[in-house]
Parts: C-alpha cells; sequence; structure tokens
C-alpha cells in the first residue's frame, strides 16, 4: 500500500507554483503557446487526480471519464448562455459531474475489472452519440458562448490568452491537491486501498466496498467536471466530438495518471506536466522546422510512451523515487565517510 | 476533514497562496498593458493560415496548403504588395490537427508570437469556429476561404470574412438544380434518400437537405448518419437504401468514407436515377484517382471544377501553372485556399496605403479589415465561378455560388450546371449496372 506522504503535497503544490511562475514568464515575454501548454496541463493534471482515485487507490479503471469532462463543459457552457456568471458555471459542472458520477454508480459499481472499464468507455459513446443528435444542447454543431462586452470579462471570464485561466485552474487544482491528499492519507484512504487489493478481505473487515466506491467515484465525477468547466471558459466552444472523445479526453485522463504513476498520489500531476508540454512542443516543433514531416509527432510521441512503458511500467514518480532512494543512500555512506575523516 | 498537516506543509501551503495570489494580480493588473511588439522585419507581411496538416485530414489539409503557397508565389513573383513597398508575403502555418482546442491555440501562438497580419484557414467549421473567436478576442482580420457552416457568419463577428458560399446558400442551388433535372425527365425524381458523416459538417448539410428538399415537394424516404473516423463497412447501409428504394441519393462524406461508400454501392449493385455528392471527400484527388468506375456518373456540388478554363481564360494561365508544378489539377479546396489568399492580397494593397505593418500592427490589423469590408473584387479577376467578392455586414460573400460537376466515363469531373458554365449536358438518369458493364 501506498499511502500520500507530506513530500508529494510538497512537491504537488511546488509544481502548481513552478506553473503559475512560467505562466508569467509566459506573459512577459509573450508566449501564448507556452501558457496555453500550461493550462492544458493543469487541466489534465485536475481530470487525471481525480481519475486516480478511481484507478489508483480504488482499483476501478475508467476509459470514460469524458463523461464528466463533457457534462460538465456542457453545463459551463449552457449556464454562461443562460446569463449565469462564469465562476457559478464553473461550480455548477463540478456539481453536475457528481451528479452524473452518483446516477451512474448503480449501473458502474456493480461491475469489477475490465467489464467496469468496458462500462465506462460506452457510456461515454452513448452520451455523445445523443448530445449529436439533441437539437437543445447544439446537437453536433455544439455551443459557442457570445463574445463578452467589455465590462463583462470578470463576470465571464473572457480573458485574451491562456495567461489569467492559469490562475484560475491552478487555484483548482491546488484545492483538489489538497482536499484529495487529506482523504487519501484519513482512513478513507486505507479502506480504498483495501477494497483494491482485495474487496473479499476488505468486507472480513467491516469495510462496505460499495459504499467507499461510490464516494470515491462522486468525488471523481466532481472534480473531472471542474475539468471540463476549464474546456469551456478557455475556448468557449464545445461540440460533442471534442469533450466526448476516446482518444483527446478519457484516453489522455488516464495517460497522464499512467505516465506518472498510477499508485502514487502525484502521479498525475507529474505525467500531466510531462506528456502534455511535451506532445505541444513535439508537433510545433516538427512543424516549424519540417512540416512536410510534421504528420511524424504522433509517432515521436507514441515512441516516447513506449519507451517510458518499458523502462518505467510503474510510472515516472516510482521511478523518481526509487532513483532518490538510492541517491540518499550514496549521500549517507559519503556523508559517514567524510565525517570518519574528520 | 482532518488535515494532518505539519507546520514545514502549513507554510508551504502559505507560500503557495501568497505566490498565487500575487501573480494573479499581477496578471489582472497587466490585461491589455503591453503592447504586442513588432518583430516583422521591413519588406515582409506575415499571414497565419491555419489547416488541418496532420491528423486524419491531413490529406485535405496538404491539398488547402498547396493553395496557398502557389497563391503566394504568384503574388510574390508579381512583385509583392506593391503599395507596401514591394513586401513579400510570408505564410507561417498553424497545424489544428483536425481539433478545435489546437486551432484555438495555434490562432494565438501565430497572433502574439508570430505577430501575423492576418489569419486564414481553418477549414472544419469547428475549428474556423475556435480559431476566429481568438482573433476576434486579439482584433485580428480573419478570412476563411473554405468552411462551409452557416453559423460562422451569424455569430455577429466584426473581424471575420467568409469567401466561399456556405451550406445554407449550396442547398438552396442544388434544389434548384434537382428541379432543373426533373424537368428533363417529366417529374421522375419523387423519392430522396440522405446518408452523411456524423460531424458538425455532414450533419448540418443533412438537415438543410431535409428542410429544403421537403419544402420543396419532394419525399425524404430515408436518412442515415455514420462516424466517418471509425467507419469499415457500409454494407447495411447499403442494403437499408436498397429496401428503400430512393430515386436521388444525397451523400455527404469525406475522402476514405466516399470512396468505401460507392465501392460498396458497386459491389452491391444498388442503382438510384442520380447521386448528389457535398463536395468534400467526392472532389479530393485521393477520391478522384482511386475511385474507378464505381464514381462514374456521380453528381457533386462544387466551387471550382478544372473544365471551367474552356468558359474562364483566366483560369486556363492559373491552372496550367499549377499543373507544371505540382503535377496535380487545381480542385475546390486548393482554388478556394488559392482564391482567399488573392482576396487577402488586394485587401492588403487597401491597407497598406493607409499604414505599413511594421509602422504599426494594429492599426494595420484594423485597415485591413476595413479593407475587406469595403472590398469589390469582380467576377473576371478570379478563378472562381462567382460574380465577384463583396462581403455582407455579416462577413460573408454575397457574390459566391457553387457549381455542379458530374463524373464522366474518363474518370474526369465535367461542370453541368449552371448552364454558363455547363460544358456536357447531364448524363441522367444514370445508367443501370447491367448496361455500364456492357
Amino acid at each position: 500500500m501506498s499511502f500520500p506522504t507530506q513530500r508529494e503535497l510538497v512537491t504537488a503544490l511546488a509544481v502548481l507554483i513552478f506553473a503559475i511562475a512560467a505562466d508569467g514568464v509566459a506573459y512577459v515575454f509573450d508566449k501564448p503557446f507556452l501558457a496555453n501548454s500550461i493550462y492544458l496541463a493543469l487541466m489534465y493534471a485536475l481530470a487525471g487526480l481525480a481519475w486516480n482515485i478511481l484507478a489508483g487507490f480504488t482499483g476501478l479503471v475508467s476509459f470514460g471519464h469524458a463523461v464528466f469532462f463533457g457534462l460538465g463543459a456542457y453545463a459551463t457552457m449552457i449556464a454562461m448562455l443562460h446569463k449565469i456568471p462564469a465562476v457559478l458555471g464553473i461550480l455548477l459542472a463540478g456539481g453536475v459531474g457528481f451528479l452524473a458520477a452518483v446516477l451512474l454508480a448503480p449501473i458502474w459499481l456493480r461491475l469489477k475489472s475490465h467489464w467496469f472499464t468496458l462500462a465506462t468507455i460506452a457510456t461515454a459513446e452513448i452520451l455523445k452519440l445523443s448530445f449529436i443528435v439533441w437539437p437543445a444542447v447544439g446537437g453536433a454543431s455544439g455551443l459557442q458562448a457570445p463574445i463578452a462586452e467589455p465590462g463583462e470579462e470578470l463576470y465571464y471570464l473572457y480573458f485574451r490568452g491562456a495567461y489569467l485561466y492559469v490562475f484560475i485552474a491552478a487555484v483548482l487544482v491546488a484545492i483538489e491537491v489538497v482536499v484529495l491528499w487529506s482523504i487519501l492519507r484519513g482512513p478513507i484512504g486505507y479502506k480504498l486501498q483495501a477494497i483494491r487489493e482485495d474487496e473479499d478481505a476488505a468486507m472480513a473487515l467491516a469495510i462496505d466496498p460499495l459504499k467507499y466506491k461510490f464516494f470515491a467515484l462522486a468525488i471523481s465525477g466532481f472534480f473531472t467536471g471542474l475539468a471540463g468547466s476549464l474546456y469551456t471558459i478557455r475556448y468557449r466552444f464545445i461540440d460533442p466530438f471534442t469533450v466526448f472523445d476516446l482518444i483527446s479526453v478519457s484516453t489522455y485522463i488516464a495517460l497522464v495518471g499512467i505516465v506518472g504513476g498510477i499508485y502514487t498520489f502525484l502521479g498525475p500531476i507529474i505525467g500531466s506536466f510531462i506528456v502534455v508540454p511535451a506532445a505541444e512542443y513535439v508537433r510545433s516543433t516538427l512543424m516549424s522546422i519540417a512540416s512536410r514531416y510534421a504528420a511524424l509527432h504522433g509517432v515521436v510521441l507514441g515512441a516516447v510512451l513506449l519507451i517510458v512503458s518499458l523502462m518505467a511500467p510503474e510510472g515516472v514518480v516510482e521511478r523518481v523515487r526509487a532513483k532518490m532512494v538510492v541517491w540518499s543512500k550514496v549521500v549517507k555512506v559519503v556523508r559517514e565517510w567524510v565525517v570518519e575523516r574528520s | 476533514m482532518v488535515l494532518h498537516m505539519q507546520r514545514k506543509v502549513l507554510v508551504a501551503v502559505a507560500i503557495m497562496v501568497v505566490a498565487v495570489v500575487a501573480v494573479g494580480i499581477a496578471l489582472f493588473l497587466g490585461v491589455g498593458g503591453v503592447e504586442e511588439r513588432v518583430m516583422g522585419q521591413p519588406k515582409v507581411i506575415k499571414v497565419g493560415v491555419i489547416l488541418p496538416l496532420t491528423g486524419r485530414l491531413a490529406e485535405t489539409g496538404e491539398d488547402l496548403k498547396r493553395g496557398i503557397e502557389f497563391a503566394v508565389y504568384q503574388i510574390n513573383s508579381m512583385g509583392g504588395v506593391k503599395n507596401c513597398g514591394g513586401a513579400k508575403i510570408v505564410v507561417v502555418w498553424g497545424d489544428s490537427q483536425a481539433r478545435p482546442e489546437r486551432g484555438a491555440a495555434e490562432a494565438e501562438r501565430l497572433i502574439v508570437e508570430e505577430h501575423v497580419v492576418a489569419l486564414v484557414g481553418a477549414y472544419q467549421s469547428a475549428v474556423t469556429k475556435t480559431a476566429s473567436e481568438v482573433a476576434e478576442r486579439y482584433r485580428v482580420p480573419f478570412l476563411n476561404p473554405d468552411s462551409t457552416s452557416p453559423t460562422l457568419t451569424e455569430r455577429g463577428y466584426k473581424w471575420f470574412f467568409r469567401i466561399t458560399p456556405h451550406d445554407g446558400m449550396f442547398v438552396k442551388q442544388q434544389v434548384e438544380f434537382v428541379n432543373w433535372l426533373n424537368k428533363r425527365c417529366g417529374g421522375c425524381i419523387k423519392r430522396i434518400a440522405i446518408i452523411h458523416e456524423d460531424s458538425e459538417w455532414g450533419t448540418n448539410v443533412a438537415r438543410l437537405w431535409e428542410k429544403e428538399f421537403s419544402a420543396a415537394g419532394y419525399e425524404i424516404v430515408d436518412v442515415i448518419s455514420y462516424h466517418a473516423p471509425t467507419v469499415t463497412s457500409f454494407d447495411a447501409e447499403v442494403e437499408r437504401l436498397k429496401r428503400s428504394k430512393p430515386d436521388l441519393l444525397l451523400v455527404a462524406s469525406y475522402v476514405h468514407d466516399a470512396l468505401l461508400l460507392m465501392k460498396t454501392i458497386k459491389a452491391k449493385k444498388l442503382y438510384v436515377k442520380a447521386i448528389l455528392a457535398q463536395d468534400a471527400g467526392f472532389v479530393s484527388p485521393a477520391y478522384v484517382s482511386q475511385v474507378g468506375d464505381a464514381g462514374w456518373f456521380v453528381f457533386s456540388r462544387e466551387v471550382f471544377n478544372w473544365d471551367l478554363v474552356q468558359k474562364m481564360p483566366r483560369l486556363k494561365e492559373v491552372e496550367e501553372e499549377y499543373r507544371r508544378m505540382y503535377g496535380v489539377s487545381l480542385n475546390g479546396n486548393s482554388a478556394r485556399d488559392y482564391t482567399g489568399m488573392w482576396v487577402l492580397y488586394y485587401a492588403l494593397e487597401e491597407a497598406c496605403k493607409i499604414v505599413k505593418p511594421w509602422e504599426d500592427l494594429q492599426k494595420f490589423r484594423e485597415a485591413l479589415r476595413d479593407a475587406l469590408a469595403n472590398l469589390y473584387i469582380p467576377g473576371d479577376k478570379l478563378i472562381m465561378p462567382w460574380k465577384g467578392v463583396k462581403f455582407d455586414e455579416k462577413g460573408q460573400n454575397i457574390l459566391g455560388q457553387g457549381i455542379i460537376v458530374q463524373m464522366m466515363e474518363d474518370g474526369k469531373y465535367y461542370t453541368v450546371y449552371p448552364p454558363e458554365y455547363a460544358t456536357r449536358e447531364p448524363v441522367f438518369p444514370m445508367p443501370s449496372w447491367e448496361e455500364r458493364s456492357r
């Protein structure tokens, strides 16, 4: 079993401070592309952390988190179209994600392992297809928020570039980090992991698996809904193909968790800050040095992911931690040696 | 919730909160405060072009890119933008990967980091929506040569200009065309079936078709949608069409699905009196070179066709040079983006009279916007079968129109409608599969 350490909490918050600092640099030097990459990394980190409380800590691997992401995105968009302040729209997205999780729990939580995974994918696809043919939410054309009038920028969170949005995203991730960290360190964290390791044994210890799975799912839905709202407030146009997408939403959310390290608290944040900017920069660099071969960016990224899977199947965070153990031993030996000599 | 936090952690959190608040305030106060620096060297005018250069629409993107490159090559070899001292146009490419959020990020990068005077693109309507939204926010002209969703010009944007006719205009013209065909066979078209890919474009086209054709008194007997990125077989769809027995089949498809659909129709010998496609996949070079006789006699709505050279002398030279450079003919996609670049060029000449981009970039963008809004280009200056280019207050070119082409037995499309541009009489009704195998 692994529990979130204080070092992980400090590292997570340090990453966020670093993100905001990098955002400030991007702003001063007019680098919207950098700011956008940071924003996307935060968005996926938000969803990835939420995903990991299910996948990593409870053992329920979802490839359908687009359900909560998409519903959250739509909730915020519809709120904005009804002239509701965007901040409330973001909260509403969390609420809708939470509600969706509560409603889906009776179906999803009946299923285990790969059956659970399949159910999540199926649900996301069902929602996508339903939204395509549902005129009230814009159907296949999607919805676009109008341009905010001067003076309404804060009301609708309407800014140029990603700079201020990074700030909003960082605050949401910070809240999530503190909340999830304290939950997972407490008794609930023990119980969730007990369920993940052996559900029957956990029941024998008078842990009600359903109750705790339900709790994990609901909180996961809440924060993933918030991630969806981040998509809406920034890009201001959504359609079912984008926000319910199996690859760029569901799989990507899982991917950042897997690359970073699924059984670690920190994993999704680190994974997100590795995968997302890498993908963005590989693509734009290839584009500018050899636009004919730009399509190779997928190949490069795929190769990097394969290498990570082979070299660090336990995730980057575990790998680094293992290295740090070795390193601290080296330091210890050197120190003892120095002490002896002096 | 019990927080088991030690002092170290609390201090870290406190530092974090302070940092977050400080940077946030700094950012907020700084909004719009920093003037964009003009870094473009003199004698160069940078234009940002956003296209799906990689991803599932890469093939179409390549085609569109050629059209842009060729126009820029011609403009620059004719002496560049003369009112700006012969400044050369330089294209900075942005790859949308066929995804809306990537399109928006690229638009931002091109505007702020590359200091482009205007944006051109982005083919898919969903990407054009997010990219042009960014342009509107930064007050940069967005010229759209190739997206046909009617909603794009219904948003009240002031910096958005579209030269191509939109799907609403095309569909009205298609109804006129079918009426015209129907007169030739004494009203033999009554039942219509629709098959379309399910992205925003295909779905919207299908909805417009349903609306306009039923309003014109036709019976819509079936509407079938499919998901283009994952479709691997049309067997079930074609069987269903065999049962619903339409006289006319309307198709909205991208490249690979169009090929697969036509090959399935041939294999299953589905017979309809006419098939009318909504360009896109049906006019792409990959489709035309691979479809073979499965694509004969199919009508497609088009914006452009190679045989227009016989009717439009100006087009002849352009087409010959293009063929020499790229070894392929212009098509509806490359010709529209080619035209887009030329329209931008005419507006650039006007804007350069007022201010130069390297003197004051934002003023130049405003001048360019005004130039576009007041632009009039007569039809004889274009290589498109249009009456010209003139934008209404929504930014829509009101002088554009489509044409209808038909693939003949030599595997080439010929213009059959409107009559003033027609080089062939339409083959209608289609010969049956038995007649064709003879």
